[in-house]
């Protein structure tokens, strides 16, 4: 736990204790009441299930005094709070963002897997562009609570076709908005997510069009300029990129890719051209949004 | 931004074959397993019948035809569905709320 107000290079530094362990939320152990004859598929259901519900559990321990039943005032968003010199003050407590990736948020919002965690998306919609002015609702945890606390039916199917699961989770107890809470994180969607991708895309789609050998060449020939990290593996080569060599990546991913599509067939022309676009538009997108 | 996201959008198909993710390949494994035994009672078959060349020239066709539906059953099956592509569609909106990433991102500031 930590304070929004504080400057980075305080909350950073470990001797002024700006930052405070309220608890560690546990690695479950594995399922041993399972059937082994069971198929993989199901016990890795039923041993993901177990996780979030224990990690559900946890979340309600540490923030039971934040719901709506532990503390009445809590409706209008406001706490009267015990302080460290004993007297009790009115705060308004903002719960603010915390890094997980795709799997973690679900998990912590009680959603199916491949689930937005924002909005109310469909599955089957999520690789649509969506225009800012007819997106999708919002996901609304008050009508969740609603539903998980009426035992029927309706409310059952209802919650599946939302793709919600059924149990107590802790967010849909306590006043905030939970869809403000997954902040944009740069590292787990753009870095990890969207541009690992890309390279992987890039390599399968040069080894598709027998492009590899130039793209190769190119990769190695970028040169140390404006600290840029000398290369001396091949894509292939390297297991894992960390997240300053991604950065760096994005300087000069656009310019192999376009020079490794030079001199191609007038035939395939306009497909390669989409190759570069496509890898322009996404590095452009990242460069916009660290901006 | 938007616009980035726009154009993203509308090039993405040409990197479709490319995600093919573990479901998609499993299925076309089961495809090509399928059209190999074909192949093996085909080729049983017609043992007696076939001269060498004429063998050869119907495997390379029968290679072919087995490529080419594993090419199209990847095609069709596969898809870029993955949340993170939807999420980019958020950090249009969220950015302009909250203003850059950077308190956000894993990066030491």
């Amino acid at each position: 736990m930590t304070f929004g107000n504080l400057s980075s290079k305080i909350r950073q530094m470990p001797s002024t204790h700006s930052v405070v362990m309220v608890a560690l939320l546990p690695n479950p152990i594995k399922n041993r009441n399972i059937p082994p004859k069971r198929l993989d598929e199901q016990r890795l259901d039923e041993q993901r299930q177990t996780n979030r519900e224990v990690l559900n559990e946890v979340l309600q321990r540490v923030l039971q005094r934040l719901t709506c039943k532990h503390n009445p005032s809590a409706e209008s968003g406001y706490y009267h709070l015990l302080c460290a010199d004993g007297n009790f003050r009115r705060c308004n407590p903002v719960l603010a963002a915390w890094f997980a990736d795709c799997p973690g948020y679900s998990n912590l919002h009680h959603l199916e897997q491949h689930v937005c965690f924002w909005c109310e998306c469909p599955k089957n919609e999520l690789r649509d562009y969506v225009p800012p002015e007819t997106g999708h609702p919002w996901q609304d945890y008050n009508v969740y609570r609603t539903l998980s606390d009426a035992i029927t039916k309706a409310a059952n199917a209802e919650l599946w076709l939302r793709h919600v699961y059924r149990a107590f989770n802790v967010f849909r107890h306590i006043p905030c908005i939970v869809s403000d809470l997954p902040n944009p994180n740069h590292f787990h969607t753009m870095l990890i997510g969207m541009l690992d991708n890309l390279q992987k895309w890039i390599f399968h789609y040069m080894k598709t069009h027998e492009r590899l050998d130039k793209y190769n060449a190119f990769w190695l020939s970028v040169p140390v300029y404006h600290d840029l990290t000398p290369r001396h593996k091949l894509y292939e080569q390297v297991s894992q990129l960390n997240g300053k060599e991604m950065k760096e990546m994005s300087r000069y991913l656009v310019g192999v890719v376009t020079q490794s599509l030079r001199g191609r067939n007038p035939a395939q022309h306009p497909m390669l051209n989409h190759a570069i676009e496509f890898t322009r538009t996404l590095v452009e997108f990242y460069i916009y949004a660290r901006y | 931004m938007e616009d980035s996201l726009r154009r993203f959008h509308t090039f993405k198909d040409v990197f479709l074959l490319g995600r093919a993710g573990n479901k998609v390949k499993a299925k076309a494994n089961a495809r090509r397993t399928e059209h190999m035994k074909q192949r093996k009672v085909d080729e049983e078959t017609n043992t007696e019948t076939w001269t060498p060349s004429t063998k050869l020239c119907e495997m390379n066709a029968w290679w072919d035809y087995i490529s080419h539906e594993i090419v199209v059953s990847k095609e069709l099956d596969d898809d870029i569905d993955f949340p993170k592509i939807h999420l980019m569609a958020h950090y249009v909106e969220q950015i302009p709320r909250y203003r850059a990433l950077q308190h956000y991102s894993a990066e030491r500031h």
